[in-house]
């Protein structure tokens, strides 16, 4: 499987498709700028407030999987040449809330524990110091690299969840992790075969990850798809 | 991959073009690389696999657009920095008082005052930082 064959095809697939996937991603930034500006404590120094606001960015990350998995039911419709239905932007709430939200929250977490800990150590009760920081730097290269093992072997469980309704969460991540077996070199360099487009995004101030992300998106899609049936 | 793949009703491509033009008229707004980017992105979406030569055009329009402005700009700031009125303009910001309801007022009339009297300077051809503080 070719990352480059990937892409290509997964342009030629969107080829007059866009709206559908533009106007969820749209939706979806729309709601995460919205959710980000009334969260609070971001500036503040109130220890409380701060807490607040982070319980809250926790639960709308939780949440905005519901939308991922939107964008991601449009993408793979796309992918199968299905026709697209407006509706599957909100795909999620339709089908099975729960399953979503269950990843969400342990990818969340995941994130939550790895940021967390860094946090803690580098700035920890008696401030930072030389001991401190080599130990926050020791965490953040094998935490890092656990991280990213961990994400990488899961990564495919919101397009199995997707693509098959009566699976549970658990049984995708362990679905997801069966896939994935001597596949995350693999995966990682299609991420960063991204990062020029990333860079296009940053100097469109944002406004290219309208066409983007649907792209990496249904990239992302494309890579289960023939990763399923290469294994079947 | 299907083999004929050239659409010439190839969205992106129109959209690549018309970005590329964009890009090229809104140049004084500064929003060149702005739209240049957006263009770069549609004319690189519309490969399927090759490009067509509208999306060709107008990410050529894009990209030489952006290159222009951020030159200008990069020769700008060269000059702003290379004659003092950069260092200038920090000096003048600290006499500003942030609690003030003209503050912000006061800070464009800072930047604009420097920035005319660097104009001046070099017209006379004076190769010396801009002239003194602004008064605000």
């Amino acid at each position: 499987m070719q990352i480059d064959y990937l892409k290509t095809s997964t342009r030629m697939a969107l080829q007059g498709h866009y709206r559908g996937p533009v106007s969820a991603a749209l939706l979806y930034f729309a709601i995460l700028i919205l959710a980000d500006s009334l969260t609070p404590g971001q500036t503040a120094s109130d220890g409380a407030l701060n807490l607040i606001g982070l319980g809250i960015s926790v639960v709308v990350s939780i949440l905005m999987y519901i939308f991922k998995a939107g964008q991601a039911r449009i993408s793979l419709q796309i992918l199968k040449g299905e026709q697209e239905v407006g509706k599957d932007t909100y795909y999620g709430f339709r089908s099975g809330t729960d399953r979503y939200l269950y990843f969400g929250l342990v990818k969340t977490l995941m994130e939550l524990v790895f940021v967390g800990v860094t946090y803690m150590l580098l700035m920890g009760a008696d401030g930072m110091n030389p001991g401190r920081f080599i130990m926050a730097a020791v965490w953040f290269l094998l935490g890092g690299l656990c991280y990213l093992y961990i994400s990488l072997s899961i990564s495919l469980t919101l397009p199995i969840l997707v693509d098959d309704e009566t699976m549970d969460t658990t049984e995708a991540i362990k679905e997801s992790i069966r896939l994935m077996k001597g596949m995350h070199g693999k995966l990682f360099f299609m991420y960063l075969s991204f990062i020029g487009w990333i860079v296009l995004c940053v100097m469109s101030l944002g406004v290219g990850l309208l066409l983007v992300s649907p792209y990496v998106i249904t990239t992302k899609m494309n890579f289960y798809l023939n990763l399923k049936n290469a294994t079947k | 991959m299907p083999e004929n793949t050239m659409n010439n009703n190839n969205v992106q491509a129109n959209m690549a073009l018309f970005l590329g033009i964009a890009s090229i008229l809104l140049f004084m707004t500064g929003m060149s690389p702005v739209v240049g980017s957006m263009g770069v992105i549609c004319a690189l979406l519309s490969r399927t696999p090759v490009m067509t030569g509208r999306a060709k055009l107008g990410m050529l329009l894009s990209i030489v657009s952006s290159l222009v402005f951020i030159l200008i700009m990069g020769i700008f700031f060269y000059i702003l920095f290379t004659t003092g009125t950069w260092q200038q303009i920090i000096h003048d910001l600290a006499n500003v008082d942030p609690n003030s309801a003209n503050a912000p007022s006061d800070v464009m009339n800072i930047i604009q005052q420097n920035i005319i009297n660097l104009y001046q300077n070099l017209l006379n051809g004076a190769n010396v930082p801009a002239a003194g503080p602004v008064g605000i």
